[in-house]
């Protein structure tokens, strides 16, 4: 097998260039910089018109809507929660008073029978 | 006429109202040294025209975050590098569904490139060239090629020069290794 060194490669230089290609680089990378450039810039006020909220649409208000609503069913379911506590509380409490305190007039029903009480009943009518 | 100072192009980069200036500047010192690195990896004119074009598009729109840390030529040609792997990966991934692999298909598009004067034993020689690995591939360019100093390598790439002369050496070997090979 002949060995080969990269002296004898030869002339390195085998690729060209086409004329003038370096000179008309510069205009071309111009071009599209500025192409760019412009891009860039509608980029930056689509995104600013965002930013200061002119631009509203339903869509964009929806979700703040459904916040609020979310919000004022808690509150309200809340409220609602602690006026029943509260209120039954009370109530129970008036309850329990007058059932811990029966009367003389108890005792004294609650041993007639039926006949006794319709009895009575009658007799304090007549008697007024 | 010599290249545009480093520290007058940087003062020009940091005022918004000397940039583009500041940026054709080096469109003119190193459209041509950039070209040919490119041109080296991806054989094609057209294809490292684009490389170049993404080379310097992105040169432009990171003008402003370059602080100066390196010299403006090692930074240009890292952005450069960077594109032309980005191109050979993209390149890749569309052949891979073809039969031959991607330096089979380049050296086949050299033969009938109009801006390849080579004959059978130069087009041989690319091929050795491209059975290198990317990152020795581009070693190899920049010293056989481009003729650059170690230290100049070592400073783009981030590799020590130890490292860059025994992937050199190597690169050396395979490629005469290839050229001696009866086909």
């Amino acid at each position: 097998m002949k060995k080969f060194t990269l002296n004898e490669a030869g002339d390195r230089s085998v690729f060209r260039v086409p004329e003038d290609y370096f000179a008309g680089l510069e205009m071309q990378l111009n071009k599209r910089i500025e192409v760019l450039e412009a891009e860039k810039k509608s980029e930056t006020i689509v995104a600013s018109r965002k930013r200061g909220g002119i631009i509203l649409t339903m869509q964009s208000v929806r979700p703040m809507l459904y916040m609020a609503a979310m919000f004022t069913l808690l509150l309200f379911s809340i409220a609602l929660v602690f006026h029943y506590t509260a209120g039954s509380g009370s109530l129970r409490a008036q309850e329990t008073s007058s059932e811990t305190i029966p009367t003389a007039e108890d005792y004294l029903i609650s041993s007639m029978g039926t006949y006794g009480i319709s009895q009575y009943y009658v007799e304090s009518q007549v008697t007024e | 006429m010599g290249k545009t100072d480093d520290t007058l192009l940087l003062e020009m980069l940091r005022d918004e109202s000397q940039r583009h200036k500041a940026f054709n500047l080096l469109v003119k010192d190193y459209s041509e040294s950039l070209y040919w690195q490119i041109r080296k990896m991806v054989l094609s004119h057209d294809d490292a025209n684009d490389v170049l074009q993404n080379t310097f598009l992105k040169c432009w729109t990171n003008l402003e975050q370059f602080r100066g840390d390196s010299r403006i030529s090692t930074w240009l040609y890292r952005i450069a590098i960077n594109e032309t792997y980005t191109f050979l990966n993209k390149a890749r991934q569309k052949n891979q569904s073809g039969i031959t692999d991607l330096e089979d298909s380049m050296v086949q598009s050299l033969q009938g490139d109009a801006y390849f004067d080579g004959d059978q034993a130069a087009l041989k020689l690319q091929k050795a060239v491209l059975s290198l690995p990317d990152k020795q591939r581009l070693v190899f360019n920049m010293k056989y090629y481009n003729e650059m100093k170690y230290e100049e390598i070592s400073e783009i790439l981030g590799t020590s020069v130890g490292a860059l002369k025994a992937s050199y050496h190597y690169a050396v070997q395979k490629v005469e290794a290839y050229m001696a090979l009866e086909i």
